[in-house]
């Protein structure tokens, strides 16, 4: 949006750039909604459930994106230890580390390969408030983009009926 | 091929560009742009979709999203068919510059024969004469003769074209004014210059350049971002109990996916080009274009670039005890005959001194003596009297004694001041110092200092010495000057440049400049420059104007800003579409949603049906943004981004907001609804 292909830190950001690090974006989307989402569509992949309704959809929610972020953790309302669900979380948080880190490290490499180029006034600016403005809005949105439509029919609509309603699942 | 400004809404192109878009449709051509590929797949889905209608859902509505998405892939194949309308436009002008000629190719035996120009090769040999169209691109061989090129740059004054040297390319369908010359051609039919640059223009020949090939990865990877959250979503609702239709879960793909971008993205760099060649720059491929935006270093040669290409008389400073008069009238006497630019700007200069205009011919006893490279003066005999200017190394050779102390002075200090000192003399007499200076062109100074903001380093390429290249650098207001350079220095200093991790532009017109423009980044040949010149560069300058540099670098800064903006644009936009579906689709089974429901929309189904006509409206409307490109400022990238993050990024995430309130309150006002 200035001007110039895009640049950071000095260097060049390419197709190649561009491929790999969509790689790991869609690593962490494909891990936490596809696992979530064959879970909740099978018999065995709800069995661990003890709540139902939106409650049920966000603990699933919830363990596959701890999983993938490699932290493990679970609601309480969650019996982890299933078969399926040791397995896929498992499966889940190796996807999580190793799987993402193999695109990034890609990245990495070919960002040092790359030449420095000089900065100066017509270079993409990275410290000061547009660019970190700029920086949560798009983690944000496309993150919401990407979790939006799950989480309204996990927590969000859980909300509006507990405040609505005061029904509790 | 006069530039030409295209009006945006010309009836000829638009009904094209309407046939057009349905071509377009062919998938296999739709292939190449995965997002619209993505959307004409879900137009095709929900239209079949109809012939097995789902319960629970109107028929009407699932027409309704059906052909609002085959509008939103015609709209988008409409966008890139109005650019390459424009273009094939702008292609035609070109062409018309072809037209059947009939050439006098000469045989091995010395014997001439007549052939249509279709049939000449690369290595045949034409006769030109006066009046006669030339057939083909080709090298003057032999002869000199004034070309009329204005069907190429729009220019009315003839040009020289002679053999050797730097002048002696001619281009086809340019008419020889003057003169018999006979040519070498240089390119076979089809492959000329203007044919490669016909091709390119009409998108014909268009390859993707590497920051769309890039935008593009980003963009399909957003598709299959979109597509796992639509077909995950399917999961999650079934979960929860509700059966999402096809047609609901197509109309949100459509409306997540970047269309917006993805249906102008081909359109952006058609028009990028385009706006070169209305400025009546040739670029040889959309990569330069891009290229052009990244420049950090221009290379601007001094003479025709920075200055006008005469130096003028600023200044008489007379030798002690004269007055500058009896200097004006010295100098005025010795160059009433001089011809020369330099020669008449000391008989302008000299009407200042109140001195009566003389002329020539009132002076028949006068003996004009005529600059030559061997005396380097010229001057007059007169009265016994024999005045001389010149170089003034010359003139004291002349006057065979030094200069006065004072003269002398006068002479350094001119070329400190990065002028030229003309010695006005006669026999045992100096008059004194005539001040020539170069003539810096106007509002080069502010421009580039808005190049400075912009953080691109100017650098002024001369053969002067040192000390008059500093001069008028600081004059030009320019970064940076390479004094006394041969074409091996331009080479190096871009090496140098390149080395260092910046892009670089230049100008050149010479055989000897090529191997510096095939090196640079961006090189802009000029068209009045040599085939080698051409060939070796990836513009070419219609007008030959090296000033336009600049201007092709704004070209293509504005490209890239407006790809930019329009991708910021396209993806802010979601979060509107998201409140507007989302909670319509949950809230048959889940009332209590309806406070998600933020911008109040009436039914469930309009409110769908409203993102997905904004969706598709919203392309239309950005078409001609996308055309013009975004308004260029020539501000610091900081301040760029800045402005650029409030009206597309913060724009973008409200205008939606609104766009899709005012469809949904339309649709409730129609009769039917």
């Amino acid at each position: 949006m200035v001007g110039r292909t895009p640049e950071y830190l000095g260097k060049k950001i390419e197709a190649y750039d561009v491929k790999v690090s969509v790689l790991a974006v869609l690593v962490l989307c494909f891990s936490i909604l596809g696992f979530a989402a064959w879970s909740v569509v099978r018999p065995w992949g709800i069995a661990g459930l003890n709540n139902t309704g939106p409650h049920g959809l966000s603990e699933l929610l919830y363990a596959y994106s701890s999983a993938v972020g490699n932290n493990g953790s679970a609601f309480a309302g969650l019996t982890g230890n299933t078969p399926w669900l040791n397995t896929t979380l498992g499966i889940a948080m190796l996807c999580g580390r190793f799987l993402f880190i193999v695109p990034v490290l890609a990245l990495a490499g070919n960002l040092a390969r790359k030449k420095l180029v000089p900065e100066s006034a017509g270079s993409f600016p990275v410290s000061g408030l547009t660019f970190v403005i700029l920086l949560v809005g798009t983690v944000l949105i496309v993150g919401a983009l990407t979790f939006f439509p799950a989480l309204a029919l996990g927590p969000i609509v859980e909300h509006f009926i507990m405040v609505g309603s005061g029904k509790l699942f | 091929m006069a530039a030409k400004k295209l009006s945006l809404f010309d009836r000829h192109i638009i009904v094209q560009a309407l046939g057009a878009s349905f071509q377009k449709l062919n998938p296999a051509t739709m292939m190449g742009n995965p997002v619209m590929f993505v959307t004409e797949v879900g137009a095709l889905i929900t239209t079949i979709g109809l012939f097995f209608s789902s319960p629970g859902e109107s028929v009407g509505f699932g027409l309704q999203v059906a052909i609002w998405l085959w509008v939103t892939v015609l709209f988008a194949n409409f966008a890139e068919a109005m650019a390459e309308g424009r273009g094939k436009a702008q292609a035609d002008a070109l062409r018309k510059t072809r037209t059947h000629t009939i050439a006098n190719r000469t045989l091995a035996s010395g014997a001439i024969e007549q052939v249509p120009a279709e049939m000449l090769r690369k290595g045949d040999v034409v006769i030109i004469t006066a009046g006669e169209m030339i057939p083909a691109d080709g090298e003057v061989m032999v002869g000199v003769a004034s070309v009329d090129e204005s069907a190429i740059t729009g220019e009315s004054a003839p040009v020289i074209r002679e053999s050797g040297g730097d002048r002696s390319a001619v281009t086809g369908g340019t008419r020889v004014l003057s003169d018999q010359i006979k040519v070498v051609v240089t390119a076979n039919p089809g492959e000329s210059f203007m044919d490669r640059m016909i091709s390119l223009v009409e998108g014909a020949q268009r390859q993707k350049t590497p920051n769309e090939i890039a935008l593009i990865i980003l963009l399909s990877a957003l598709t299959i971002i979109f597509l796992v959250v639509i077909l995950t979503l399917k999961c999650f609702g079934l979960y929860s109990g509700i059966s999402f239709t096809i047609t609901v879960l197509v109309a949100l793909l459509v409306c997540l996916i970047p269309t917006t971008i993805g249906g102008l993205l081909s359109a952006i760099g058609i028009a990028g080009i385009d706006r070169l060649v209305q400025k009546n720059v040739l670029a040889m491929s959309g990569r330069a274009v891009e290229a052009a935006g990244d420049i950090d270093v221009l290379l601007l040669d001094k003479t025709g670039t920075i200055t006008l290409g005469n130096r003028q008389a600023t200044e008489f400073i007379p030798a002690p005890g004269l007055k500058p008069e009896e200097l004006a009238d010295a100098a005025q006497l010795a160059s009433l005959a001089d011809e020369t630019p330099e020669g008449r700007s000391i008989v302008v200069l000299a009407k200042q001194y109140g001195l009566r205009g003389r002329n020539i011919s009132e002076m028949p006893q006068a003996a004009f003596i005529n600059f030559t490279a061997h005396t380097r003066m010229s001057g007059v005999d007169i009265d016994g009297r024999q005045i001389r200017k010149g170089a003034p190394d010359a003139v004291k050779n002349f006057i065979g004694q030094d200069f006065p102390r004072p003269v002398v002075e006068a002479v350094e200090s001119v070329s400190r001041s990065g002028g030229t000192s003309l010695v006005v003399a006669e026999k045992n007499r100096v008059f004194g110092v005539i001040h020539l200076k170069d003539i810096v062109k106007g509002g080069l100074k502010d421009r580039f200092t808005r190049f400075r903001a912009m953080g691109i380093k100017t650098v002024m390429i001369t053969g002067d010495n040192k000390l008059t290249a500093e001069a008028i650098a600081k004059e030009a207001g320019m970064d940076d000057y390479l004094a006394e350079a041969r074409p091996e220095d331009k080479l190096a200093l871009i090496r140098k440049e390149q080395a260092a991790g910046h892009l670089v532009a230049m100008t050149g017109d010479g055989t000897n400049d090529a191997p510096a423009l095939a090196q640079a980044d961006v090189g802009v040949a000029m068209n009045t420059g040599t085939q080698a010149a051409k060939e070796a560069g990836n513009m070419v300058d219609l007008d030959s104007n090296p000033t336009k540099l600049i201007e092709i670098v704004e070209i293509g800064k504005q490209m890239l800003i407006t790809r930019g903006a329009l991708t910021t644009f396209s993806i802010a936009n979601d979060v509107a579409k998201y409140f507007a579906i989302i909670p319509a689709m949950l809230i048959s089974l889940f009332p209590e949603i309806a406070p998600l429901n933020i911008m109040g929309l009436r039914s469930p189904q309009s409110a769908i049906l409203s993102a997905v006509i904004f969706n598709a409206l919203i392309i239309v409307a950005l078409i001609p943004l996308a055309l013009r490109g975004v308004q260029f400022r020539p501000l610091s990238a900081a301040s760029l981004l800045r402005r650029n993050l409030l009206i597309y990024g913060l724009g973008g995430l409200i205008a939606p907001f609104a766009g899709i309130k005012l469809i949904d309150m339309l649709i409730g006002i129609l009769p039917w609804s």
